[in-house]
């Protein structure tokens, strides 16, 4: 488990779904997204959606927990990161944050193809 | 005997009034250059220590410069150890978080044993990077100071420079004044016919043997010395006034 700290509060990560703790590229605004997405940063080579689950905005040090959420590649990000024995808190989940960014991309997306078509 | 006693006497006493005579003209000038001589004497050296020394203090302030130099470069190199340091006490702590996180996915006692020494590793790592921020601070106050002492040293450095400027102005107006009041003196003896320093051991040639022919006088007076017995004493004096009063002679005309 990898606890993630931020100013106010600290949550727990699932082994389940937490892969690896990792160092990331800048991260890049995507227009549109919903909090608590900041954007789309590079990761082990690979593009993934950046979460803010703890609301603090981007850290100043770019490392994260890169999670695997049904495939998808997903950061998590805090003012730090620790073992849950330095920072106990409730668990995160993640599929559901994860989830709920997504619906609402999709639904976006939706609302302009349906304007677009009428 | 008597009337020798009494034309030695008479010839010494206006010996003196000439001498007297001569020096009324210009004693006060001539004190005043001897004095002047002294100081300037002793004014001379005065002024070559002191620009020596504010040379040497001068060579002081580089050396001190230099070392500030060196300093600082220990310092930056110092402060570049410091965040590689810290890089890889970073780095470290991202290896203890994956192989807490191993251990977690690993079931029975591997994955706890790993997980326990990741959590070890991770908070020797947070210990020294505690350290690392301390010894940051440290070289922070180290590198105001420094700012401080270079800002003072140039200042000092500054001060110097003007010092050392009318320190060699100092030497070269002794010099100079040195130089004048040879001059002076030259003139003076011109003017008077007498060499300044000449005069005032002139002068005290003449204060010396007027106690000479008071002392000899009270002794003459009392019968205790003999006419005979003061030749050799007072031929030389009466020489001296005979060439006083040949030289005054010779002006007069």
């Amino acid at each position: 488990m990898i606890a993630l700290v931020g100013r106010a509060r600290a949550v727990r990560v699932s082994p389940e779904v937490a892969r690896r703790v990792v160092t990331f590229g800048p991260i890049t605004q995507v227009p549109g997204l919903p909090p608590p997405a900041l954007g789309v940063a590079v990761a082990e080579g690979a593009p993934c959606l950046v979460l803010d689950p703890l609301g603090d905005g981007a850290p100043d040090r770019r490392v994260g927990l890169l999670c695997d959420v049904d495939g998808e590649a997903v950061l998590l990000v805090a003012a730090r990161l620790a073992s849950p024995d330095e920072a106990p808190g409730d668990e995160l989940d993640v599929r559901a944050v994860y989830g709920e960014v997504e619906g609402i991309i999709w639904a976006r997306s939706a609302q302009r193809a349906y304007e677009r078509g009428a | 005997m008597a009337s020798r006693r009494n034309k030695l006497m008479d010839l010494l006493l206006r010996g003196g009034e000439r001498a007297e005579e001569r020096a009324v003209d210009d004693p006060a000038l001539t004190s005043a250059h001897t004095r002047a001589r002294q100081a300037l004497a002793e004014l001379v050296p005065v002024t070559e220590r002191l620009a020596g020394a504010v040379a040497h203090a001068r060579g002081t302030v580089e050396a001190l410069s230099e070392r500030e130099r060196r300093g600082l470069a220990s310092r930056a190199e110092l402060s570049a150890a410091t965040a590689r340091v810290r890089d890889g006490l970073d780095r470290l702590g991202i290896v203890a978080l994956n192989a807490g996180l191993e251990g977690a996915r690993l079931e029975g006692p591997a994955g706890r044993a790993l997980a326990m020494v990741a959590d070890e590793i991770r908070q020797v790592a947070m210990r020294c990077m505690a350290s690392t921020d301390e010894v940051d601070e440290a070289l922070h106050a180290a590198r105001t100071e420094a700012d401080k002492a270079h800002v003072a040293l140039g200042e000092t450095r500054e001060r110097l420079a003007t010092a050392a400027i009318e320190a060699s102005s100092g030497v070269a107006l002794a010099h100079a004044a040195d130089g004048a009041l040879s001059d002076l003196g030259d003139r003076l003896g011109k003017a008077t016919g007498v060499d300044p320093e000449v005069a005032a051991a002139l002068e005290r040639a003449q204060t010396h043997a007027r106690e000479l022919v008071s002392a000899l006088s009270l002794a003459s007076s009392r019968g205790l010395v003999r006419g005979a017995a003061l030749r050799p004493v007072l031929e030389p004096i009466l020489r001296l006034f005979d060439q006083l009063d040949t030289d005054r002679d010779a002006e007069d005309e």
